[in-house]
């Protein structure tokens, strides 16, 4: 077996963290492997190469207060975004009934659009001064005069 | 009553942290601090300045753990943020190289003494010894967290045929170490 064959059985045993049947027949005839497993065998029973830095009890101690204050951060931002999103809701709420509220007192005959159909149309109709309804009292109204035809010839 | 943290997966400490339990996110700190200062001082960067980019890196890493998935690696997740935070730290001290800040993992300077390295080469037993940063945080992602190399070589700047390449090499040298 070739040593790039030798390398993708070790490469295999790392990643399936086991060695399987074939590998581990061939590691029984060629030395390279059966010492590479071995190897890795102690090296995941020794530990990392990286864990013997330790963090200091001060580092630990800055890095907890730290986390106190990243939390506390947080949940002070979600209270705050709670509350501007609670402040916006309110004012739109807010604006919303004044301006409805604002326009029916402009408008007293649009309240009673609800009530029913031809007392919404007869409301329409009395506070729109451009038409005036049949019957109503003309006096009301400016009216224009004219000289009549006859008034030249006398 | 306090709780034994070191027993749990880091998924489950992951998922505690999310809650808001500073202690699982200790927890954390203590398995990663290692692999975190090893991968910084891997750039060069003095143990004291690693100490606090990897302060920063873990703070950074608590306010976003939201945004982690669990589906990927912690550790590699962690890196990107300690990487990040050391390239900020250049950029304001504008060191930042924007050419290029290749981590070449075959020509990295081996800054021990030579009389450092004959004292750890003679301790046969201690196989991690001699090995610099930058090979602890290979063996690291690649045996114990079970990394592919092409998110390795991402990691450490590098190709994955270049990190295949070294790991295979440093193996090679753990093996005959192991065999005399």
């Amino acid at each position: 077996m070739t040593d790039k064959e030798c390398k993708k059985i070790i490469d295999r045993a790392i990643e399936d963290n086991k060695v399987d049947a074939a590998n581990e027949a061939h590691a029984r005839t060629c030395p390279k492997c059966a010492s590479t497993l071995a190897l890795l065998a102690l090296l995941k029973t020794s530990g990392s190469p990286t864990s013997d830095l330790k963090p200091s009890a001060a580092f630990l101690a800055s890095i907890e207060s730290s986390l106190t204050v990243t939390a506390a951060a947080t949940s002070l931002k979600a209270k705050l975004l709670a509350a501007v999103v609670g402040a916006a809701l309110t004012a739109t709420i807010a604006l919303t009934i004044f301006s409805h509220s604002s326009k029916s007192e402009t408008q007293p005959g649009k309240t009673s659009e609800t009530t029913s159909l031809t007392s919404s149309t007869e409301a329409t109709s009395a506070s729109n001064p451009a038409k005036p309804e049949a019957g109503a009292d003309a006096t009301a109204f400016p009216q224009l005069k004219f000289p009549s035809p006859t008034d030249e010839i006398k | 009553m306090t709780r034994n943290y070191e027993s749990f997966e880091s998924n489950d400490l992951i998922e505690m942290a999310r809650k808001g339990q500073k202690q699982a996110f200790s927890m954390l700190v203590k398995r990663h601090y290692g692999t975190v200062m090893y991968y910084l001082m891997g750039f060069g960067i003095k143990k004291s300045d690693a100490e606090d980019i990897t302060q920063e890196a873990f703070i950074n890493a608590f306010r976003k753990i939201d945004q982690f998935r669990t589906s990927g690696s912690f550790v590699g997740w962690l890196l990107r943020i300690a990487r990040n935070q050391h390239i900020d730290k250049l950029r304001k001290e504008k060191k930042f190289d924007t050419s290029g800040n290749e981590f070449d993992l075959l020509n990295l300077p081996d800054d021990r003494t030579p009389e450092a390295q004959v004292v750890s080469d003679a301790v046969v037993d201690d196989l991690y010894a001699g090995l610099k940063p930058q090979e602890k945080v290979l063996i690291e992602l690649r045996v114990f967290q079970q990394m592919p190399f092409s998110e390795i070589a991402e990691h450490l700047g590098s190709s994955e045929g270049n990190a295949r390449l070294v790991f295979h090499r440093l193996i090679v040298r753990l093996r005959k170490k192991f065999r005399s």
